[in-house]
């Protein structure tokens, strides 16, 4: 029953933070784009969509790990498969967790502070690891699925 | 006109822009002059707190003492001599 639970709470908190990511790079961003001139940036848009994603990404987060870690404990990996996907699945997970706390402590009080030309200059590094934390993210969830 | 001397508490993403000062005297005694002299000496500053119709960036918090100034009168909110001012960045992305 726990395990039930548990593999719940990890899917959906991957469908959040996974969800979120898709969301911002490759929905909200190109049409925020458009809202605006072309020197300009869309500060109002994409600082209140980081303001509202930063509870549901590390809220998502949280529950990513701690129902893994509560997975691994009630399931051990059995075989050397597993124990390489779990690997794989741990790695990803860690570059998406550095990914997003990078963005957070480095790129956003940046961006909320950059002039527009600087601000479109940021965003697109930030855009090119959230492309690599969707691609992990999708990783990490497939490697979830072979391993149970 | 008179000069005020306030100490200045950013946070260090924005202390790169003001050479990490911690204070200024300016001439003046209302935010919008504080903004207008970091703006003459530094550049861009306007640009990097102000929307372009003049009020301070939605989640950019300017602060004279414990005050936040939108609660107060935005830009043209006294500054007295020795005041603190503070910005805070709202918490955002991920």
């Amino acid at each position: 029953m726990l395990k039930i639970v548990l593999l719940n709470i990890h899917l959906i908190a991957t469908i959040v933070w996974v969800g979120a990511v898709f969301m911002g790079t490759f929905i909200d961003w190109p049409s925020a784009k458009k809202t605006v001139k072309e020197n300009e940036f869309p500060f109002r848009f994409i600082v209140g969509q980081g303001s509202r994603v930063f509870y549901s990404v590390y809220t998502g987060i949280f529950l990513i790990w701690s129902s893994g870690i509560g997975l691994v404990i009630l399931h051990p990996p059995q075989t050397p498969r597993e124990i390489l996907m779990l690997i794989g699945k741990v790695l990803a997970l860690t570059f998406m967790t550095g990914f997003t706390l990078y963005g957070t402590f480095f790129t956003w009080p940046k961006l909320q502070l950059a002039t527009h030309k600087e601000a479109h200059q940021l965003y697109e590094n930030y855009m090119r690891r959230a492309m690599a934390t969707f691609t992990f993210g999708l990783i990490a969830s497939v490697l979830g699925l072979w391993i149970y | 006109m008179e000069k005020t001397h306030v100490k200045i508490k950013f946070p260090n993403q924005f202390g790169q822009y003001i050479s990490y000062i911690d204070n200024l005297e300016f001439e003046g005694n209302r935010v919008n002059d504080f903004i207008n002299t970091l703006d003459e000496i530094y550049g861009d500053i306007r640009e990097r707190l102000f929307e372009p119709e003049g009020r301070v960036k939605p989640y950019i918090n300017l602060f004279v003492g414990s005050k936040n100034i939108e609660s107060l009168e935005g830009v043209n909110t006294r500054i007295n001599n020795g005041d603190t001012i503070a910005l805070l960045l709202s918490r955002a992305g991920g």
